[in-house]
């Protein structure tokens, strides 16, 4: 019952935002709930499969490129075309990453992913046509048929962003609900396990990896249009680790993601104003929240609040009152 | 599956989210009641962004001295009207660029942003500004794209322009036939590395090879070892791929067999002496070099020594010193009226002004500045390497 | 390609791959010994570098390398005391040591960002490794030889304190099995902290060695370090024949690589991971890890 109200409360505040906020504001948070699709598929390896990928900012960066050329260079002029195309572009991409990453453990997962983004990185600032470290310009906004809405006013694109985080958000649950998520959690108990009672284990783990590859694609296209441009710094480390901080700051918990990443992105804002030092501020944040953080990943706030709790196995949900 | 319920520890967290939630709506309140307040500032606000972090973060602290120092030697004040310069960092990142602009437009209301010191960052903000209408000025070469917007400007050269004028200097005052290219793997390398192909062999020459690098590359022994026989190499290299490129075409012994010239950024001043004696002898076209000797640069850099002994002179510098000195006289000529952003902007592009290069004008038909491009030599001096200007290329 | 541009290439990609072993040996170290991720290794190389360029007078380039090694330790070390905070977490859980690491690499690099002003500097050669001598018809520079030569004999001596001492043996114990080495009475603790120490110290070394050539510069925290993934993945994480094999290959495929294919660098590269983790998910001389 309480998670329903906050859900609701959560639910209510983003859709009140534009009638609170000036242009600069909507925008920012926005960008917030971008950052917040792009958390979730993080999310889903982490969480579900223990993997923790640090090169997201590759399907993130491949689709936001996708998206650029899909209005500039491909004659695309509808938005759910557009998310399509780059999706499944990038989804191609993802194929044989998840497939050799799927044959590895976490930490060589965790390295190559890494080095992969940086690879597609230094490609994208050398590649000319598609602008190169100039990054693509001229991006507009495609239309949104057969909705009746114009993209181009910023209401507009907030409440579509929106709308598609709820999706995304339902298709994770809906997921980790299903059978196949049941799988996906059993291998991450033991995979071994997993293997003897006969499931396909590499075809599951590539499975999700590309649901989550799909998600971070879906924030990059909506980055695209946000920004409307796209340059090769969407495939930084930086985009990756920031993926993984707001997962690791927001818990288990799928809709506290949301809040992190919107908190984030404007305090992150508030504090480059400030300070131009503001990059090792986010590195201490960094380390405060690797000292900090909790068992089963439970949040760093309640542990600085001092509450107690139990420290159960790995995995097993919080006890009942 | 399993559901959650929830005890006390929950509840806290679920408190503490949705504080969390609650915050950036609270702070998107608070930036809308601030802004909405209608100005009654009599202080012409402008805005400046550069970048402080990232790639190119070493430029940010230098230029906003630079152009600090402009405004404070004008008093910070044209014909009694305050001048407030508003700083954000681009982070060498565009979509930090374009965030920092709308919000020096929404939230500090500025008449004019002065963008940018990397090429992503202009060309994203560029579209956003001319949008709403509020004119942009870039400080230092920036490519070609801004020319499309009415309102943009840009206070130097395009780095194609100036390789450009060393390709036909190369080819005829400097007598070579052959030449080699060699450049960075990104745009700038590429812009330089054409505008000079194109004007060399229009002039005549011939281009024996071209090889283009990655950007960061450690390592150039690969290319250097198969750079065939020529009267001159052009390179098109900047900041740190400068310093390893020319130490390396020096320790290679390719420097003894061919000339090495380039644009300017290969020898610029910030890493001249880092890069050591093997530039001696490396020839460059730019606009800017900090040995030109006219009364504005001895102005320039007497201010800014002044202020700081260890200072550099460099064309980011310089740049945003004569971008100050832009904006100045088009405030004056505005008679302090910087409401109309079209206007201003207008007015902006007809400026006319003593640079620390010479005399600094607009090309009324795409907002890039006219400036007298200089050939110079890098030669060993007492306490360390500098420029000798040879003369102005026609 | 001609047969003396094949020995040049050779030569370049020996000497840079030799470089990158003595990067790349401390973070398989840590990581094979101690199951720690450490990030901040790319930063370690980056102060480390700019440290030694600031020892730029003739006749300081040994004391240049050796300040080098001094920061790599220092620093290492300052890592490794802030994980003891937490050690029950950080000592385990790759995530937060992923973390905090990340944040340490930005901290430091923010460091020297701010001490050097973000421009790139450069080391001069020493004077008794300076000039050219001719191989395979072109002008090649002896420094680099030099640079190839010291960091071979770096890698026999990690190579032999690692097979004939009893460090060596505790940590090779620890690799394979870290519960055995805790349940023999063997300190971990101190073993681990010595590895930090000596992985920082490689890195400071690699970072003043590799100073005349290619200098120090913002952004190398990320290059470096992505370099060094490459290469302890390839080589499989803990194995330190593994690394020096994998380095000489990635030294030698960026140089032909480069040579052959200018314009496809990257993909030589990728290309390589790929073919050889699809081959060997575990490394070329990986066990599979548990």
């Amino acid at each position: 019952m309480r998670r329903h109200l906050a859900l609701l409360a959560i639910g209510i505040a983003l859709v009140a935002v534009p009638f609170a906020t000036d242009g600069f504001h909507l925008v920012l948070v926005t960008r917030g709930l971008v950052w917040a699709i792009f958390a979730l598929s993080v999310w889903l390896p982490l969480r579900v499969l223990n993997l923790p990928s640090f090169g997201h900012a590759a399907f993130f960066g491949v689709a936001a490129y996708s998206a650029g050329l899909a209005v500039t260079r491909w004659g695309i002029h509808n938005i759910f075309v557009a998310v399509g195309v780059s999706v499944a572009i990038t989804c191609l991409v993802a194929l044989p990453i998840g497939v050799i990453a799927s044959r590895l453990n976490s930490v060589s997962f965790l390295l190559i992913t890494l080095a992969f983004a940086e690879m597609l990185r230094s490609l994208a600032l050398r590649w000319r046509e598609l602008g190169g470290s100039d990054g693509l310009v001229g991006v507009i906004r495609p239309r949104a048929w057969p909705l009746p809405v114009n993209l181009t006013e910023p209401v507009a694109y907030f409440y579509l962003t929106l709308s598609v985080l709820a999706v995304c958000v339902l298709v994770l649950v809906v997921l980790t609900r299903s059978p196949a998520g049941g799988v996906l959690v059993g291998i991450r108990e033991g995979e071994g396990r997993m293997r003897a009672l006969g499931y396909r284990v590499p075809a599951y783990k590539t499975f999700a990896f590309l649901v989550s590859a799909a998600i971070a694609a879906t924030a990059g296209v909506l980055q695209a249009y946000l920004n409307r441009f796209v340059s090769p710094e969407e495939l930084s480390a930086l985009v990756s680790a920031r993926g993984l901080l707001i997962v690791v700051l927001a818990g288990t918990q799928l809709w506290a993601s949301v809040a992190v990443a919107v908190a984030l992105t404007v305090g992150e804002d508030q504090l480059s104003s400030q300070t131009q030092h503001w990059l090792a501020v986010i590195g201490l944040i960094f380390v405060v929240v690797a000292l900090l953080r909790g068992d089963d990943g439970r949040r760093v706030w309640a542990r600085l609040a001092g509450g107690r709790w139990h420290r159960g196995e790995a995995g097993r949900p919080a006890e009942e009152t | 599956m399993s559901r959650l319920r929830y005890s006390r520890h929950a509840r806290l967290r679920l408190g503490s989210a949705a504080l969390l939630a609650a915050v950036p709506m609270v702070l998107a309140g608070c930036g809308a009641a601030s802004s909405s307040d209608e100005s009654s500032d009599e202080s012409i606000k402008i805005g400046v962004l550069l970048p402080y972090t990232g790639t190119f973060g070493l430029y940010g602290k230098p230029m906003e001295a630079a152009l600090r120092a402009r405004f404070q030697v004008a008093g910070n004040a044209v014909d009694g009207h305050r001048v407030e310069l508003i700083f954000e960092d681009e982070a060498t990142d565009p979509a930090t660029a374009v965030s920092k602009a709308n919000k020096l437009v929404d939230q500090d209301q500025v008449a004019a942003i002065v963008c940018c010191a990397t090429g992503a960052a202009t060309l994203a903000v560029g579209p956003v500004l001319a949008e709403r209408g509020i004119p942009q000025l870039g400080p230092i070469p920036n490519p070609d794209g801004l020319s499309d917007f009415k309102t943009a400007a840009v206070a130097a050269p395009t780095a194609g322009h100036d390789a450009g004028k060393l390709g036909t200097y190369a080819a005829t005052k400097l007598g070579y036939r052959r030449a080699v290219v060699v450049a960075s793997d990104f745009s700038y390398g590429h812009e330089v590395a054409e505008s000079f192909q194109k004007a060399f062999t229009t002039a005549g020459g011939t281009i024996v090879k071209a090889v283009f690098a990655p950007l960061g590359t450690n390592d150039f022994g690969s290319y250097l070892s198969q750079i065939p026989d020529a009267d001159v190499t052009f390179a098109g290299f900047a900041g740190a791929d400068a310093v390893r490129f020319v130490q390396q075409y020096d320790k290679f012994g390719v420097k003894k067999r061919i000339p090495l010239i380039a644009h300017g950024p290969l020898v610029t001043e910030l890493v001249l002496n880092q890069i050591g004696p093997a530039a001696v002898g490396v020839g460059a076209g730019f606009y800017y070099s900090s040995t030109l000797s006219n009364p504005e640069n001895t102005r320039f850099i007497e201010t800014m020594k002044a202020a700081n002994p260890k200072f550099v002179p460099s064309h980011f510098t310089a740049g945003a010193w004569a971008t100050g000195s832009v904006l100045l006289d088009a405030i004056h000529r505005a008679h302090g009226d910087v409401r109309d952003g079209e206007a201003f902007g207008k007015l902006i592009r007809q400026t006319k002004i003593d640079a620390p290069w010479g005399v600094l004008q607009f090309d009324q038909a795409t907002g890039y500045a006219i400036a007298p491009t200089y050939y110079y030599e890098v030669v060993s001096a007492g306490d360390g390497l500098r420029h000798k200007v040879v003369g102005e290329m026609a | 390609m001609a047969p003396d541009q094949v020995v040049l290439q050779l030569t370049i990609g020996t000497s840079f791959g030799l470089l990158l072993f003595l990067l790349a040996s401390g973070f398989t170290l840590t990581f094979g010994l101690a199951r720690y991720v450490n990030l901040t290794h790319g930063a370690v190389f980056l102060v480390a570098a700019y440290v030694a360029t600031s020892l730029a007078k003739q006749g300081q380039f040994v004391l240049a390398v050796l300040a080098a090694a001094g920061t790599g330790l220092g620093l290492s070390m300052v890592v490794y005391l802030v994980s003891r905070l937490r050690w029950s977490k950080l000592g385990a859980d790759h995530l937060s040591q992923v973390l905090l690491t990340f944040g340490a690499l930005l901290v430091f690099a923010e460091l020297a960002r701010v001490a050097w002003d973000g421009l790139p500097r450069s080391l001069p050669e020493p004077r008794f490794a300076s000039g050219s001598f001719v191989l395979a018809g072109v002008s090649f520079p002896r420094y680099r030889l030099y640079m190839g030569a010291v960091a071979l004999v770096l890698a026999a001596a990690l190579w032999w304190l690692q097979e004939r001492t009893t460090f060596g043996a505790l940590v090779r114990a620890g690799v394979d099995d870290r519960d055995m080495l805790e349940a023999t009475g063997s300190a971990a603790k101190p073993l681990f902290a010595a590895v930090f120490g000596l992985s920082g110290c490689l890195a400071g070394l690699a970072a003043g060695l590799g100073a005349p050539v290619i200098g120090a510069s913002m952004g190398q925290e990320f290059t470096v370090l992505v370099l060094a993934f490459v290469v302890v993945v390839l080589g499989g994480p803990g194995n330190l024949t593994g690394a020096f094999v994998a380095s000489l290959a990635v030294g030698l495929a960026d140089a032909f690589g480069k040579a052959l294919l200018p314009t496809f660098a990257e993909f030589t590269m990728m290309g390589l991971v790929v073919v050889v983790l699809a081959w060997r998910p575990a490394g070329l001389f990986g066990a599979p890890q548990t």
